[in-house]
C-alpha cells in the first residue's frame, strides 16, 4: 500500500518521513496514491464516554465501509480510502503537532489492517522475531509478554513488539514488519517478508512448555487480537483467513518464565497440527 | 433480538460469520465484540440453524448423531436456543 499524503507542511512531511523511514518512497513517486488531509473545521467526530459509567474510554475508533470505500474516525479525525480508486480524504481537529500525527498513525493503521486483510493476509497485534531466518509471532492481550519476548531474543530481528503484518504466499505465509513504532522500539527498516515459524499465544508461567489448542480455539483467540478489523464484513473474512492460517501454520501457547529458555522449545519449527 | 415466532425454524443470524474446525464451530457476531467457541453437539446444532429445521427435527438429528436420550435432547436444544437467543445470535 503506498500512499501520499498531501496538504501537509512541509515541516510535518519531513517529520512523517523521519518517522516512517524507509517505509517511504522518495517524493513525487507516482505509485502512490493521493490522500488528501484537510482541516476538519469541528471540535471532534467522537466524545470520549464513561466505561462502566465511571471512567474514561482509553480509545475508540470507529469504521464503516461503504462498497470498496473504507470510512474510518475517532476523536481527532475521520478520514475515507477507496481500495478501487485508490483516492483518500482525512479530515484532522488539528492540522499541525502531536494530534495531527496521531491521527495520521491510527488512520494508517487501519488502512494497513484493511489492506491485508483484503490480499489474505492480517495485521496481528503481537511482537515479532526472527531467528535463523524463520519468524515467530507472539500475540496476547496487553500485559501478556509481548515486549519481554522480544527483549527476550537478543541478536535476534526483531519484526515488531507490537503490530506485526501476515502475508500470504501461494500456499504459506509470511510474517513482515509495519511501519509503525511499537510500544518500545522504532520498527526495523525493512519490508522483508520472513517464512513464517509458527504463531504462539503468550501466557506467562512458572515453567516453559507448549500448549496445543483445538483448532476452533486457535482461531478464536488470533481473532482476538486482530485490531481495527472486526465488525462488519471484516470480522468473516478475518475469520475466513485465520481459519486457512490455522491449517497451515502451527499456532500454540507458549507458556513461559522471563528467560530466554523458551527459545529451545520453539526451534526447530514444528509442523502444523 | 428474539425469534419472529415460538413456531418459526429457529436461524442462525445471517450476518454471524462461522467456521467449523474438526467439529467445532468459532462464530464471529457481526459487531466483533464477541467471539463464541461452541462444542461438538452445539456446532452440529448451529449448522442445523438454516431457518427450515424446527426445534423438533433438530432434536430428532441430534438424537440419531449423538448417544443421547430424546428427553435430555429436547432439554439441551432448547437450553442451547435460548443462550443463541439472549446472545442475539439467531436471526
Amino acid at each position: 500500500m503506498d500512499l501520499s499524503l498531501q496538504g501537509l507542511s512541509q515541516e510535518d512531511r519531513d517529520l512523517i518521513r523521519t518517522r516512517y523511514g524507509l517505509f517511504t518512497f522518495q517524493p513525487g513517486s507516482l505509485q502512490a496514491a493521493p490522500i488528501q488531509v484537510v482541516d476538519a473545521e469541528v471540535p471532534g467526530f467522537l466524545k470520549t464516554v464513561q466505561v462502566a459509567g465511571r471512567h474514561p474510554e482509553i480509545y475508540r475508533l470507529e469504521h464503516r465501509w461503504r462498497s470498496d470505500r473504507l470510512v474510518a474516525y475517532s476523536y481527532e479525525f475521520a478520514g475515507w480510502y477507496d481500495y478501487q480508486t485508490r483516492r483518500g480524504e482525512l479530515a484532522v481537529v488539528k492540522s499541525s503537532g502531536d494530534l495531527l500525527h496521531r491521527a495520521v498513525e491510527n488512520f494508517l493503521r487501519v488502512l494497513t489492517a484493511h489492506w491485508f486483510l483484503r490480499r489474505g493476509g492480517l495485521l496481528l497485534h503481537a511482537s515479532g522475531v526472527v531467528r535463523e531466518g524463520m519468524a515467530h509471532l507472539f500475540f496476547g492481550p496487553s500485559g501478556s509478554g509481548k515486549t519481554t519476548v522480544t527483549m527476550l531474543s537478543e541478536g535476534d530481528l526483531v519484526l515488531g513488539d507490537d503490530l506485526v503484518g501476515i502475508r500470504e504466499t501461494g500456499s504459506t505465509y509470511e510474517a513482515c514488519a509495519v511501519p509503525f513504532r511499537g510500544l518500545y522500539r522504532e520498527p526495523p527498516q525493512t519490508g522483508q517478508g520472513f517464512p513464517l515459524a509458527g504463531v504462539n499465544r503468550l501466557v506467562q508461567d512458572q515453567r516453559d512448555f507448549l500448549e496445543e489448542i483445538p483448532p476452533s480455539r486457535r482461531a478464536a483467540e488470533m481473532m482476538a487480537s486482530l485490531p481495527f478489523v472486526m465488525g462488519g464484513e471484516g470480522a468473516s473474512r478475518a475469520l475466513e483467513i485465520t481459519g486457512r492460517l490455522a491449517n497451515a501454520v502451527t499456532i500454540r501457547r507458549l507458556h513461559f518464565r522471563k528467560s530466554p529458555d523458551f527459545w529451545r522449545l520453539l526451534a526447530p519449527a514444528a509442523s502444523p497440527a | 433480538m428474539s425469534r419472529p415466532s415460538p413456531a418459526a425454524p429457529p436461524k442462525r443470524h445471517p450476518t454471524a460469520g462461522f467456521r467449523v474446525f474438526e467439529g467445532q464451530a468459532t462464530i464471529v457476531m457481526p459487531d466483533g465484540s464477541y467471539i463464541h467457541v461452541l462444542n461438538e453437539i452445539g456446532s452440529r446444532v448451529w449448522e442445523l440453524l438454516d431457518g427450515e429445521k424446527d426445534e423438533s427435527q433438530i432434536v430428532n438429528i441430534v438424537c440419531e448423531e449423538f448417544e443421547t436420550t430424546r428427553e435430555v435432547a429436547e432439554r439441551d436444544v432448547r437450553e442451547f436456543l435460548a443462550t443463541l437467543e439472549a446472545n442475539r445470535m439467531l436471526g
